[in-house]
């Protein structure tokens, strides 16, 4: 599919959000972003057919459509909102790609535990002591570390009812984590990281690019960025003075294939 | 919320070890019939958790006794099993559990199914 075609499509449909809520950090994402990462997402093969994606977060639809566009053999769109996921499906069947999709009504966890408590010491001094490093360790200890993480990544209670690598692709524009909401953009990574197969898509604020890096890295995943980009996040709540505001916006590509073959 | 969610979907809540496959309580099924899509059948499956599959369809004929048997495991071949295919095919992508419940296997936690969308969200001292 032509990127225009693409744009033209997902300009097409209702995405405003009528009532945004300010905890979660709603805005659309725009269908010239959305189209950059749907067609180099396919242009890779991580979406298409032949393949299951995850939007997390899918607020209005605007991933899950481009998913579903292009084909891709199913897209789980999960949101904590039930308005949002209201409208993503309204916007959905209004394109009649809703045999594409399917719908969950679940909720990132603001806070991670570990699933028995057995393993919760160990997973509080491990994030610890993750947090404090600003250098991965060398050598054997690398995948030594990583591998425990891994585990503990694996036996996360995000509060997602989703089952680890349980699609190939996961796709999110997450709250960037401002407001009360700090740390929500790490959360939304690490889960995304829990739920696919082969790779993640991820957008975040440059700001945060070195911290992002070092966390994944940590995680014994690779990351890459993919674009950068500018978001014109428009006036949709009262506290934004400006009429609309760019910031700056990194696509992030975390590879998750490359460990599988490590581990 | 169709079969094939169901089959992705597990209980996260506190304490539960082995939170899958969820049962089903179906209130209100429908049934959308749509063209068998034998490719994306066969692509799908072996993503697929077939006994998640198996325990979901067994648990839906009680509600709707129209539902095809499925055998309690997958043939080795079955892109030679038409009759099978099409079978998988409608319960998979057709039926459609508008509302209803999802049962948590280890703890009994409902996690209620409104207009086709299951609602899995935990209370925060579930997490």
């Amino acid at each position: 599919m032509k990127r225009k075609h693409l744009e033209s499509a997902l300009s097409s449909i209702q995405r405003e959000f009528p009532d945004p809520k300010i905890t979660l950090e709603q805005y659309p994402t725009s269908p010239s972003l959305t189209a950059s990462v749907i067609l180099t997402a396919l242009e890779r093969g991580d979406l298409g057919p032949g393949t299951t994606a995850l939007d997390l977060g899918c607020g209005t639809g605007m991933l899950t459509l481009g998913c579903a566009l292009i084909e891709t053999d199913l897209v789980l769109a999960l949101d904590c909102d039930s308005d949002a996921l209201q409208l993503a499906k309204e916007n959905v069947e209004e394109m009649e790609l809703e045999t594409a999709v399917e719908w969950i009504h679940a909720q990132v966890a603001s806070v991670i535990s570990s699933s028995s408590p057995s393993s919760s010491t160990t997973t509080k001094n491990s994030n610890k002591s993750n947090n404090k490093r600003r250098f991965p360790p060398k050598g054997n200890m690398i995948q030594a570390s990583t591998l425990e993480t891994r585990q503990l990544i694996a036996q996360d209670k995000d509060g997602v009812p989703l089952h680890s690598r349980c699609v190939d692709t996961v796709l999110t524009n997450p709250p960037f984590g401002t407001k009360q909401n700090a740390g929500m953009d790490l959360r939304f990574l690490r889960t995304a990281c829990r739920l696919a197969r082969r790779t993640v898509y991820s957008f975040h604020k440059t700001s945060t690019r070195a911290f992002l890096q070092q966390q994944v890295t940590a995680w014994g995943y690779s990351f890459h960025v993919v674009a950068e980009m500018q978001f014109d996040l428009p006036q949709v709540y009262k506290f934004h003075k400006e009429k609309s505001r760019d910031i700056a916006v990194d696509l992030i590509r975390v590879d998750l294939i490359c460990m599988e073959n490590l581990g | 919320m169709r079969l094939l969610t169901h089959n992705y979907l597990q209980s996260n809540v506190k304490g539960t070890e082995e939170g899958y496959p969820l049962g089903i309580v179906p209130e209100t099924v429908e049934i959308e019939k749509s063209p068998v899509d034998r490719e994306l059948l066969l692509s799908i499956l072996p993503k697929l958790n077939y006994d998640a599959v198996h325990q979901a369809v067994a648990q839906l004929r009680l509600h709707c006794s129209t539902l095809p048997k499925l055998p309690s495991t997958l043939p080795e071949n079955i892109s030679n099993d038409e009759n099978l295919v099409n079978d998988l095919y409608f319960v998979l992508f057709d039926v459609h559990v508008k509302n209803g419940c999802l049962v948590c296997p280890a703890t009994q936690r409902k996690f209620p199914i409104k207009d086709g969308i299951p609602n899995m969200i935990l209370h925060e001292d579930e997490i």
